[in-house]
């Protein structure tokens, strides 16, 4: 306030009390600094405690560690590990040339309260012996309520947390373990200070397509719980979450506990695999096994020729067939491919996510 | 000019006062204040004494411990202070003139109950933080997803009214009562100067005629 009060009138003079920490221990909050305007920027040197003010009532006290090209000065508190941004020469007003420390003027203070107290607690006790002996009675009897009013706090005792520990009675229940395997998650949860007693509801999530799922409790000792679940209908989610490119398969199960409930959600892998295709010489049939829990269409293409015996063996080829089938889920097609001797087979699929086609290949000679 | 009946009848209007004011803050200490049902916890909490389960277990609350102590004044102060106006309405019942010990009796009874009214409605606060605490929390996050233990519910007891609610009527019948106090006490300055030969003695019952 008075420096406030100096800078609008341009004194020369002025006086600042140090409030913060930040030039301790040369300057400790409570100290009062005589502080005097400096006329020319050319004074401020290195190693100069000055005063910088970035607004009508906002001033730091700090000392000067660079002046840089005569037109910034560098400052940084004595007690802080970094210097201040560069301040330009014109914010700069005053530098401190005097300190008064607070124990110069509080234990002064703190006397002439003291002195006024002792001089009231007198008059008082004067104008007490005034008092009729039932005044004194009330007065008496009343500060004596206000004193153990103020003391009983004292007594009380210190609670470290208001309601006890509570978080250790709490139950608790962990994810152990989570896998998914032909379109069945199975998770692993491990209860404490509780039971898992059944499953409310489930519902299966992979990117935006979800559904309810069918899910079954079995306890097996010690706190461990296994959880199972799978998407109802199950073809239709994983169709769905195939052509959606889902990576990422949620089931989200409200367990029932003994008191309360637990909203477990229980993330697993959704690891699409390609088809599998294998070719069978001897009954010259090719098998075509879908690993995934999603039905699958796949474009099979035939390549087949016939090799006609001579000097020399020479290939004829025969027309080519084109198949299409539909893998159930988890399932296989057998295709015959009888009728021709060699066969080189290419099966098409498409890529979760409809992020193109796949091809795997399979072939050989058919063994009459 | 108001007589001595006036002092006296002004004095046992506040007395009755006070022991009125002392058993509401003799119920508010002691009956429930809040009820905390549903979920986890199972509390019945009067502000100098609890009964507190979660999840079964029996638990203690430290905040509520430290509130009983601190109440120990308030407690000792209603009582004293109710014994003191029954021992002065039976003085004056039978008196046509107060006596000082009377008039004194109800200023410091007054003088209590206002000062009384703050420990308990910040007894009221801390209560319903309490309760507050006891009904949150009840949903938390573990390892396996979240659990939820329930919704619990704080009913405001009685109690609550008294000491906080409704402006607190253990506040406004503090008041009152200070008012009844100083105008009793004025209307016997008078009755001792219609009658100054008559020395009152310092009792709590009235004056001898």
């Amino acid at each position: 306030m008075a420096l406030s009060l100096a800078r609008l009138l341009g004194a020369p003079v002025a006086v600042v009390v140090v409030a913060g920490y930040s030039m301790y221990p040369t300057l400790k909050p409570g100290d009062i600094v005589v502080v005097e305007k400096i006329a020319s920027p050319a004074e401020i040197k290195p190693g100069m405690i000055v005063v910088w003010c970035t607004g009508p009532h906002s001033c730091v006290i700090h000392r000067v560690v660079k002046v840089v090209d005569e037109r910034a000065v560098v400052t940084k508190g004595d007690a802080n590990p970094a210097p201040d941004p560069p301040v330009p020469m014109s914010d700069v007003e005053y530098r401190a040339v005097y300190v008064v420390p607070r124990i110069a003027y509080l234990a002064p203070l703190a006397a002439a309260v003291a002195y006024d107290i002792a001089r009231a607690a007198r008059r008082l006790a004067e104008r007490a012996a005034e008092l009729e002996a039932y005044q004194r009675l009330v007065v008496l009897g009343f500060l004596a309520y206000l004193v153990a009013l103020m003391l009983t706090p004292l007594v009380a005792p210190k609670p470290a947390t208001p309601l006890g520990n509570l978080e250790a009675l709490r139950p608790r229940v962990s994810l152990v373990n989570a896998s998914l395997s032909k379109g069945v998650v199975t998770a692993y949860l491990h209860a404490a200070k509780t039971k898992l007693l059944d499953v409310e509801g489930c519902v299966a999530r992979a990117a935006h397509v979800s559904a309810r799922c069918a899910a079954s409790l079995e306890p097996m000792g010690k706190g461990l719980y296994r959880l199972r679940a799978a998407p109802v209908p199950a073809a239709k989610f994983y169709k769905e979450a195939y052509l959606s490119g889902a990576t990422r398969l949620e089931v989200d199960a409200v367990i029932r506990l003994s008191l309360g409930k637990l909203y477990a959600r229980v993330p697993v892998l959704l690891h699409w695999e390609p088809p599998r295709a294998r070719f069978y010489p001897v009954n010259c049939s090719l098998v075509v096994v879908n690993p995934n829990p999603s039905p699958l269409r796949v474009n099979i293409t035939v390549i087949r020729a016939n090799l006609s015996a001579g000097p020399g063996y020479s290939v004829k080829p025969l027309p080519t067939l084109r198949l299409q089938a539909s893998l159930p889920p988890l399932g296989k097609t057998v295709e015959q491919l009888r009728g021709a001797q060699l066969v080189s087979i290419y099966i098409s699929y498409p890529l979760p996510g409809g992020k193109g086609k796949g091809r795997i290949h399979a072939g050989g000679r058919c063994v009459r | 000019m108001r007589g001595c009946g006036t002092a006296r009848n002004l004095l046992i209007a506040s007395h009755t006062l006070t022991v009125t004011w002392s058993i509401l803050a003799l119920y508010a200490m002691i009956s429930p204040v809040y009820r905390v049902r549903g979920g986890p916890a199972e509390a019945t909490i009067a502000f100098l004494a609890y009964s507190a389960t979660y999840l079964g277990h029996r638990i203690n609350i430290p905040v509520l411990d430290a509130l009983a102590v601190q109440l120990v004044p308030v407690l000792a102060a209603s009582l004293t202070i109710a014994m003191f106006s029954v021992y002065s309405l039976l003085g004056l019942a039978g008196a046509r003139e107060p006596s000082t010990g009377a008039e004194a009796a109800a200023l410091l009874a007054s003088l209590v109950a206002l000062a009384s009214t703050g420990p308990l409605t910040g007894a009221d606060r801390v209560a319903a933080a309490v309760a507050h605490l006891l009904t949150t929390g009840t949903r938390y996050q573990v390892n396996a997803g979240y659990i939820d233990l329930g919704r619990a519910v704080a009913v405001p007891g009685p109690a609550h009214y008294l000491a906080a609610g409704l402006h607190g009527a253990l506040a406004w019948g503090a008041a009152a009562l200070t008012l009844l106090a100083i105008a009793g006490s004025l209307a016997a300055e008078e009755c001792r100067a219609q009658s100054p030969t008559e020395e009152p003695e310092l009792g709590l019952g009235a004056a001898e005629e």
